[in-house]
């Protein structure tokens, strides 16, 4: 068994975690390898290859795996005959740990953050605008990486992000936009060119205040820019960030997430960040970010 | 479950006017469609909606996986959809490689196909692209065309696949699982209102005279201009420096050399006899 922790929780795993730390303590969620079944009776589709209900949550990735969430605490995995390690790990992290979030009462963002002296900075947007690569530059200046994909808010008042891991996965391309030599690194999974950032520096597991959403937007502009959302549409700007809606909607906890994103929204500062497609630089995105917060 | 249109066509054929009409006629408003809101029509490659309909990331995925889920997802979006789905989408008709349909080719789907000479293709995708004519008129002829393929790059689109020029219009035009109506990019501006109407009887849509006169009128060349001009266009990539740029047909015959359009004319000849270029 591998004991990590991640979301404030400690996990006892059948896996080893890339991305989160070692831990010692009484887990409180396992995870197992173990028969899965192919579907859940009663349960509502939350996408092509999942289904779920308020307690249970399903996966089935052909070739990969499939995987069983229950009752917020067991998470049971069932590879697929030949499945590659790293491949079956992987949607364990991302979408499989979304999911016991849910079942936990857990709202998930579709985030990277860092740690700041004034509390947690969250980088949301659409895949490929730039979340992980950003937290990467942030990380290059000397600040803590508290998440990467997904961003853990708990029910508690005023609002907190619990730290999954201070790694960080980045294509090819951005490691060479950042100056980093993808030498070391292990892939994602070996069909992609998507490589792991080890940690730098020692987790924290501590909760750290929500200070700020910034969501990255790639636009037809030329030059990036910030513009803060205030007001009322920081509760539909926020609703954007939530991780998998449709999760959400199966496990009936939609209207839930919103009315938890409603509360936070007051609490944060909020802005979109655009940028341009090509012909830029991170370290531009990252400064008018800095010159967001110092302001 | 409702049907998916299919707006397809090469890249810088167009496709985008065609959508700007049909957000026009599907409003039925007295004012223009906003052309920064043509939510209406998305591109179909776009990762944030085969995202949320598949519940897993696709920058997870290898291009392969995502080609054999492509269809399913579709069937998903259409499943939940009360109404018909239109989907922009470039991509070339291909099988994945399971040999089956990359688009799901199910009875309720169909296709408009939007096809442009590739003589004046050839600048307006030099343009958009920022790019010399040359390479422009290289692109167009690579059976290995197509955008967002860098591996080594998340982008915020999916893998596509375009073929060749010629390869593209024969993909759609002779695949044989769903109806497909041909639309000219030429006759869309020589004789509009008997090129869109038929696109309109093909959608099955109501016939109404003075919706197709109005949704001809908002999404003329001269008004897309002018709202580009003074509101931008969230689709004109940076490096172009507007995306109407010029909306005529027969500009070739001024911009291209002799031996360049001996050479578009030598690789797409046959196709171009088909369409009635030649």
């Amino acid at each position: 068994m591998f004991n990590f922790t991640a979301f404030g929780l400690t996990f006892a795993s059948a896996f080893e975690s890339r991305f989160y730390s070692p831990a010692a303590g009484n887990p409180q969620v396992y995870c197992s390898l173990g028969h899965v079944p192919e579907s859940l009776p009663g349960a509502c589709s939350a996408g092509v290859c999942c289904e779920a209900t308020p307690t249970r949550f399903l996966l089935s990735l052909d070739k990969i795996a499939r995987y069983l969430v229950s009752d917020g605490e067991q998470i049971t995995v069932e590879p697929a005959p030949g499945a590659n390690e790293l491949a079956v790990r992987l949607f364990l992290e991302g979408p499989v740990f979304g999911a016991l979030l849910y079942q936990r009462g857990i709202l998930p963002l579709h985030a990277s953050a860092i740690a700041t002296d004034r509390g947690a900075v969250v980088f949301a947007g659409a895949s490929g605008s730039g979340k992980s690569t950003l937290a990467a530059e942030f990380r290059r200046r000397g600040y803590r990486v508290l998440a990467d994909e997904i961003c853990a808010i708990p029910p508690s008042m005023p609002p907190v992000l619990l730290p999954a891991g201070p790694s960080l996965m980045l294509w090819a391309d951005a490691l060479d936009h950042l100056k980093l030599s993808q030498a070391e690194l292990e892939p994602a999974r070996p069909e992609l060119e998507k490589y792991i950032l080890p940690q730098g520096g020692v987790a924290s597991s501590s909760p750290q205040p929500l200070r700020a959403v910034y969501e990255l937007e790639v636009t037809s502009a030329a030059e990036p820019a910030l513009k803060p959302v205030s007001g009322l549409r920081k509760v539909e700007f926020l609703a954007r960030s939530v991780y998998r809606p449709n999760f959400a909607v199966a496990m009936q906890r939609a209207p839930a997430s919103l009315a938890r994103i409603a509360a936070i929204a007051p609490h944060v500062r909020g802005g979109i960040v655009t940028r341009p497609v090509t012909g830029f630089s991170i370290a531009e995105v990252a400064d008018l970010i800095a010159g967001d917060l110092a302001a | 479950m409702s049907g998916i249109v299919w707006l397809a066509s090469y890249p810088k054929s167009g496709n985008t006017w065609l959508r700007i009409f049909l957000a026009n006629y599907l409003s039925g408003q007295s004012s223009p469609v906003d052309i920064n809101a043509l939510d209406t029509s998305p591109l179909s490659d776009r990762r944030d909606l085969f995202d949320e309909a598949l519940g897993v990331e696709s920058s997870d995925l290898s291009a392969e996986e995502i080609d054999s889920l492509r269809a399913v997802a579709f069937q998903r979006l259409a499943a939940q959809s009360p109404s018909t789905l239109f989907f922009k989408v470039h991509d070339a008709w291909t099988l994945n490689a399971r040999g089956e349909p990359l688009l799901p080719a199910g009875a309720l789907s169909s296709a408009i196909y939007v096809a442009r000479n590739p003589l004046d293709l050839a600048i307006s995708a030099a343009a958009h692209a920022g790019s010399s004519v040359e390479d422009a008129i290289r692109r167009m002829e690579r059976e290995d065309g197509g955008a967002f393929s860098d591996p080594r790059h998340l982008g915020v689109q999916m893998r596509q696949r375009y073929l060749s020029w010629s390869s593209h219009v024969v993909s759609w035009l002779d695949q044989e699982s769903i109806p497909v109506h041909l639309m000219r990019y030429e006759d869309m501006l020589e004789k509009p209102t008997e090129t869109f109407r038929s696109a309109v009887t093909f959608l099955g849509l109501p016939d109404d005279e003075e919706r197709l006169a109005l949704a001809i009128r908002f999404s003329s060349f001269e008004g897309l201009r002018r709202q580009e001009e003074t509101k931008g266009f969230r689709e004109r990539p940076a490096v172009a420096e507007a995306f109407f740029r010029k909306g005529q047909a027969g500009e070739w015959r001024m911009e291209l050399s002799a031996d360049q359009v001996a050479r578009i004319i030598q690789h797409h000849g046959a196709v171009m006899e088909r369409l009635g270029y030649l």
